[in-house]
């Protein structure tokens, strides 16, 4: 249904010049793979520390809300760079990878992930106490599984 | 036995081959290499940021340190479990891989990086744990490190595309 629904923007993306570029030169995917992978580190890596203070591990000089505008960030630098070179590889193949079902449930982890990534540190950034602490193990915890959905079923799309 | 006939014995080796033309291991194998990126490389990040005075400040290095410790240890484990058990089941692939040899020269001069700077300014952390902006072979050895794991990432996704 939903596939059906994204077909004008599969061919629309299929056709970008940018797209024709990617495919054009062999070297041009491998770079945007290892960018993809450098954003991905940025990410996990701030999205790990935020998780892991609202476990309580680790910046206990420091509230939540200033955890999650610092942590935030860096994430929102990650997730530019992933988007930007996701898309841009996804356009090199666009009906390819729109009819790959673990693409398809990247993508629909991927909205999710993004959704519950921008509640979550809206609310953390204007925090007052950390009280109720239980909730922010929740929410670092869902985060942090979300993402990891994402990057698990985005390395599946290379075996199917 | 010369190095490419161990590689070639390893990669006829039963499990390597086993491994290899596995439906499921090689690719949880090689998704968990890429992954524990996020934990090894993501942790140790933020220990080079501190390290280069560029923020964390209100933390002390060695508190720094102790923060990404568990995950970074971990994450490098398991990084250095997939990777091994990767070699041995492409090994003659690897052998003919000048990515492959470019990573290894790397990851060895990270490992060298690190012991030099726990044999030299970090024996006097006591001095400038609290620093802001630490010493500067301290930010020397972080911003070195930092630069060896974008390339090794780097050289590391490029060597998949030509094994």
């Amino acid at each position: 249904m939903v596939r059906r629904l994204l077909e004008p923007f599969v061919l629309w993306s299929d056709s970008l010049a940018a797209a024709q570029w990617v495919r054009g030169a062999t070297w041009v995917f491998p770079i945007l793979e290892v960018f993809h992978l450098l954003g991905l580190i940025l990410l996990f890596g701030s999205v790990g520390m935020f998780a892991l203070r609202c476990w309580g591990f680790v910046f206990h000089k420091d509230s939540i809300a200033r955890v999650a505008r610092d942590m935030g960030r860096v994430s929102l630098v990650g997730v530019t760079i992933m988007l930007v070179t996701g898309y841009l590889m996804f356009a090199s193949g666009a009906e390819k990878y729109a009819d790959n079902q673990a693409f398809q449930y990247k993508m629909t982890l991927l909205f999710a992930a993004i959704v519950a990534h921008l509640l979550v540190y809206a609310r953390a950034a204007y925090a007052r106490i950390d009280g109720r602490r239980a909730l922010w193990v929740v929410a670092g915890s869902l985060l942090l599984l979300l993402w990891v959905g994402v990057g698990v079923a985005g390395r599946a799309i290379a075996f199917l | 036995m010369s190095l490419f006939e161990f590689c070639q014995w390893l990669q006829d080796s039963y499990y390597s081959t086993a491994i290899r033309e596995s439906i499921w291991v090689f690719p949880i194998l090689e998704g968990s290499h890429v992954l524990a990126l996020g934990l090894s490389v993501g942790s140790v990040i933020w220990f080079d940021v501190r390290l280069l005075g560029f923020g964390l400040s209100r933390y002390s290095v060695s508190e720094t340190f102790n923060f990404v410790k568990p995950w970074m240890f971990g994450g490098f484990a398991i990084m250095t479990i997939t990777g091994v058990l990767l070699f041995y089941a492409l090994a003659l692939r690897c052998y003919g891989s000048s990515f492959f040899l470019i990573k290894l020269v790397l990851l060895g001069f990270t490992g060298v990086n690190i012991a030099v700077f726990h044999a030299t300014i970090d024996r006097r952390r006591a001095e400038w744990d609290a620093a802001a902006v630490p010493p500067l072979r301290a930010r020397l050895a972080g911003g070195v490190s930092l630069m060896m794991w974008v390339a090794i990432v780097a050289v590391g996704r490029l060597m998949a595309y030509t094994l």
